[in-house]
């Protein structure tokens, strides 16, 4: 078997004594969909900030083999593993387009920003349409867009999504879900937090079950879907929505 | 940079080796406290550089020189002061320059019955003569000293309206206060009175003020680099009558700084700062020719003002010593009565800073009379004849 | 006629507050750090052009070397040391300092040009921006305002002292620009007036292409507005916060060019005048350019106006205006937002 694009190991994340991940490991396989699974407050967000670099962590992180430790996340951006953040922190000052052109900061001396963009833009027509507008006027689903779009543009190999769907119309749901699969299809491995666990099972490969900071249950999306205590737990509650 | 961490470590080197030979019997023992480091290094470290000219023997007794460094602190002021009366033994104190630290000084000597000997030009030092200040004694002179002589050469200009300018502070009080005191008898009125921040970037808007009030002269109630803007503001603005300034510009910076700007501006000060333009029989002349060729010799410079306050000193104790032996030996609180009984009592006697003669209610005694009007002409001061 | 002379001397004086303002709202909304030695690169700057006009060799360039040097060091036991890191740094910290050490002694003493001065000047008070921001700052990346603001008191505190050590308690005033004077309506400028209000201008138009125009001025202000969401782009925070403090430095070197010939600059004039600016930023709510700008011209034509109505309560004045100003900025600016 190939080494896993991404691989943490016993990883632990602390806000002051009370820690919020403990002992996680986990693996994206390149060219995959993973999942990770909780109710509020299980740590899902925490743990992908601290892959991210933003939080201090204990354990090991390492990505296409590359040990990630102690590494600044322009590092880990640069090597391409993007986060698109459950608070999407947009510039909110900033036109919409200098969001866009941001997100390639890392690659701003290559030439092809250009064609990048009008890539996004193809994605999200929207965001064409307000290009000039300022971030922070945005509506909940076009910033939700934004993030998006932004992430894309830091040209991703690992792209981690944490919620996605927060807060948007079921339609627009729908639509981010095929977007997501759309660039799966592209080549972009995807870790993808849901609330929203049936959908995200329906387009995973693989899934984990993440509960008070720990990981209690792994498998293959199908096998998790017909697990009894996924299906109580969070199925029951996604079909409510 | 070299040389001021040189100087300091000669310094501590004379600090401690005097404080080893405490006071030997028969021995005087003169306390300097001066900013050797610090905002007011730049004026005492001139002075110090004369405490190494004072003379070895005053009225027949060694003489001990503990000189510490006040550090331009009040503190450390305080502390060096105590020091230098309860260990060293002081039978009389030199110092100090800057307006805090040298007040501060004041009460601890009072306090332990020492004559000080105070050298900074700040009136409140000597004044009133209390319980307190009856133990001090200016060696600059006051304000009240270099007035009279302002008012008349304003006089003899034919100058019927004045205009002050100067800091923000109690300094230009003083001379509004004095100018109020002294001119009604002269017919001559002050019309306008500006006043400007140290900190201020132009002093534009208050030259404009004044200029339009039309003044025959303007007078600068301000000393040192700071009174250079004002001038500079009044000429650029296009004031062409006299502009008079307080006796604090006598001071190299001055002139430094100013340049072309402070050409033709009038003082009345010390007869120290145009002794070369005295003639070779003038008293002032011959204190001048004592002092300032062998500090030349020695630190390759012209001694400033401030160090000629330390020869002055020199000169009052080699008046007041001979007076106090009759009453006590060193160390004894007789001989720091008779020195301060003998300074209080001075009568004409001629210093670098102008003609003094003590009394009981003046501890700054200096005669108007000797004191010079003088102005900057081609980058230097000169005697106005 | 007086009261243009006064709108003149009013604008001229804003304009160097301006550039202090514009320095600290810079470093403010990119750093959070209240960058109290704005004022002081302005001091230093001023009185390194005078010595230099005066053939002596200041203490800044000796500065230079030390503060290169500590830099060097203490980053050096902090990051991961590769080849490309320590060839970078040797070039900015090492052989930097060491090169304007050496200009320096040679040149001054042969007298060189004012503009020769100038660009020394700025080359050597420009560079100790990013040093005290990787010796003070950087290492308090993730602290609170308030203890970056401590860490700025303290850094202030160390730079007058040296002030003072460097170049003594009396004040220099240097030669000026132009020695120019042209009357127009009436009212004399002078060459001098007229340069300050051109270059402050120059440096607020380059400023704004720089923050506009740039995807690096546009990556400062991303950090600026969104700190995790610029890490999460891949903006070195650290390196945006090197370039501010550079940039600051900049603009107080110019602002103590400009005023090194018309103001007596004392070791702690910057402080006083830096104060000024600090009103202004506050005025502008310490986040908006073009209201800093606004506040400081109108406090510098507040000052004039005061000081020829009467100048004994012009402290008085200025203050009781900028007071109420003040509050009502308090109250209606948002609160400083603290993120994560
Ligand atoms: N900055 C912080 N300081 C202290 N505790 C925090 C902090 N951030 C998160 N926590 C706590 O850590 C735990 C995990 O939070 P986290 O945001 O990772 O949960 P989550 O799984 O993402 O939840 P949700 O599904 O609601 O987004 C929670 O109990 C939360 O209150
Ligand atoms: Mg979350």
């Amino acid at each position: 078997m190939s080494a896993p694009l991404l691989a943490v190991d016993r990883f632990s994340v602390a806000y002051g004594k009370v820690e919020a991940v403990r002992s996680v490991s986990l693996e994206v396989p390149a060219g995959s969909v993973v999942t990770v699974i909780g109710a509020n407050g299980a740590g899902k967000t925490t743990l992908l900030n601290a892959m991210m670099g933003l939080l201090d962590q204990a354990g090991a992180i390492s990505f296409e083999g590359h040990d990630l430790r102690g590494t600044r996340v322009e590092d880990r951006v640069a090597a391409g593993l993007v986060l698109v953040p459950e608070r999407r922190e947009l510039f909110g000052s900033l036109t919409v387009e200098d969001n866009l052109r941001l997100g390639s900061f890392r690659h701003r001396r290559h030439h092809q920003i250009g064609a990048e963009l009008d890539k996004v833009y193809a994605l999200f027509p929207r965001l064409r349409e307000r290009h000039r507008q300022l971030a922070g006027t945005l509506s909940g689903g076009e910033r939700q867009m934004l993030a998006l779009g932004r992430a894309l543009m830091s040209r991703p190999r690992l792209l981690m999504l944490d919620e996605p769907s927060l807060g948007l119309a079921p339609q627009i749901v729908r639509e981010s879900f095929r977007i997501i699969a759309d660039l799966h299809k592209s080549g972009v491995s995807i870790l993808l937090i849901e609330q929203n666990a049936r959908a995200a099972l329906a387009i995973a490969d693989h899934g984990y079950v993440m509960e008070h900071g720990e990981i209690t249950l792994q498998g293959s999306a199908a096998e998790l879907a017909q697990n009894p205590r996924v299906v109580e737990s969070y199925l029951g509650l996604g079909s409510a929505r | 940079m070299l040389g001021t961490a040189l100087r300091r470590l000669l310094l501590t080197a004379a600090i401690f080796g005097a404080a080893a030979v405490t006071a030997g019997a028969g021995e005087l023992t003169v306390g300097l406290n001066l900013p050797q480091t610090g905002p007011g290094s730049s004026l005492g470290v001139p002075m110090m550089n004369a405490v190494s000219l004072m003379p070895p023997t005053i009225g027949g007794l060694k003489v001990n020189y503990v000189a510490l460094d006040s550090r331009t602190d009040v503190t450390q002021t305080a502390a060096n002061t105590r020091k230098l009366i309860t260990e060293n033994k002081a039978d009389v104190l030199i110092g100090e320059v800057v307006t805090p630290t040298s007040l501060a000084m004041v009460p601890i000597a009072g306090e332990a019955k020492t004559p000080l000997l105070a050298t900074s030009p700040i009136k409140a030092l000597a004044y009133p003569v209390d319980d307190v200040r009856r133990w001090v004694f200016k060696i600059v002179p006051d304000d009240d000293t270099t007035a009279p002589p302002v008012v008349k050469y304003l006089a003899d200009k034919g100058v019927k309206t004045i205009g002050i300018i100067g800091y923000n502070d109690a300094y230009l009080q003083v001379w509004t206060g004095l100018f109020d005191q002294l001119l009604p008898s002269t017919g001559m009125k002050v019309i306008a009175v500006e006043s400007f921040e140290r900190s201020a970037t132009s002093t534009t808007p208050q030259a404009l003020k004044l200029i339009a009030a039309k003044p025959d002269a303007i007078f600068v109630a301000a000393g040192g680099t700071p009174a250079v803007v004002p001038i500079r503001d009044l000429r650029q603005r296009g004031f062409k009558g006299i502009i008079l300034a307080s006796h604090g510009i006598g001071l190299p910076d001055f002139i430094d700084r100013g340049g072309k700007d402070v050409e033709g501006v009038v003082m009345v000060g010390e007869p120290f700062i145009i002794w070369r333009d005295l003639p070779a029989d003038s008293p002032y002349n011959k204190l001048a020719q004592k002092f300032v060729p062998a500090y030349q010799e020695k630190f390759k410079a012209d001694p400033p003002m401030m160090a000629a306050h330390i020869a002055d000193c020199a000169t009052l104790l080699e008046m007041a010593v001979p007076e106090a032996l009759k009453r006590g030996q060193p160390g004894t609180q007789e001989f720091k009565d008779g020195l301060r009984d003998a300074l209080e009592n001075v009568k004409g006697l001629y210093l670098n800073n102008g003609l003094l003669s003590n009394s009981p209610t003046n501890h700054a005694g200096y005669d108007p009379g000797g004191q010079f009007v003088m102005t900057v002409k081609d980058g230097a001061f000169h005697l106005v004849k | 006629m007086i009261f243009w002379t006064l709108v003149v001397d009013g604008v001229v004086n804003g304009a160097i507050y301006a550039l202090l303002a514009i320095g600290l709202v810079l470093v403010f909304v990119v750093t959070r750090v209240i960058l109290l030695p704005q004022g002081v690169y302005m001091s230093f700057a001023a009185l390194t052009l005078s010595q230099f006009q005066r053939g002596n060799v200041p203490g800044t360039a000796g500065l230079l070397l030390a503060l290169g040097l500590a830099a060097f060091v203490i980053d050096l036991l902090r990051s991961r040391v590769t080849r490309a890191w320590l060839m970078r740094r040797v070039a900015s910290d090492l052989a930097l300092p060491a090169i304007m050490y050496a200009l320096v002694t040679w040149l001054v003493p042969l007298r060189p040009n004012m503009a020769i001065q100038i660009v020394l000047t700025l080359a050597l008070i420009t560079p100790l921006g990013p040093y005290l921001y990787r010796l003070a700052f950087q290492p308090l990346e993730q602290a609170s305002v308030l203890t970056l603001l401590i860490a700025s008191v303290g850094v202030h505190i160390a730079l007058t002292v040296l002030g003072l050590v460097f170049f003594g308690p009396e004040g220099f005033l240097a030669n000026p620009l132009s020695s120019a004077h042209f009357e127009a309506a009436g009212i004399v400028i002078s060459g001098q007036s007229a340069i300050m209000v051109a270059v402050s201008l120059v440096i607020m138009v380059l400023l704004w292409l720089l923050f506009d125009r740039t995807l690096i001025g546009k990556a400062m202000r991303a950090v600026a507005v969104n700190r995790v969401g610029a890490r999460l782009v891949g903006i070195p925070i650290s390196q945006a916060g090197e370039i501010t403090f550079a940039l600051a430095s900049f603009i107080g070197a110019v602002s103590g060019v400009l005023i090194a010939p018309v103001s007596m600059v004392y070791y702690d004039t910057g402080f006083l005048i830096g104060l000024i600016g600090f009103v202004a930023a506050i005025i502008g709510g310490m986040g908006s350019y073009p209201l800093a700008v606004a506040g400081a011209i109108f406090v510098g034509l507040l000052q004039s106006f005061a000081a020829f109505w009467n100048s004994n309560y012009q402290q008085v004045v200025v203050f009781t205006t900028l007071i109420p100003i003040l509050l009502l900025r308090s109250l209606r600016a948002p609160a400083v937002e603290e993120d994560e």
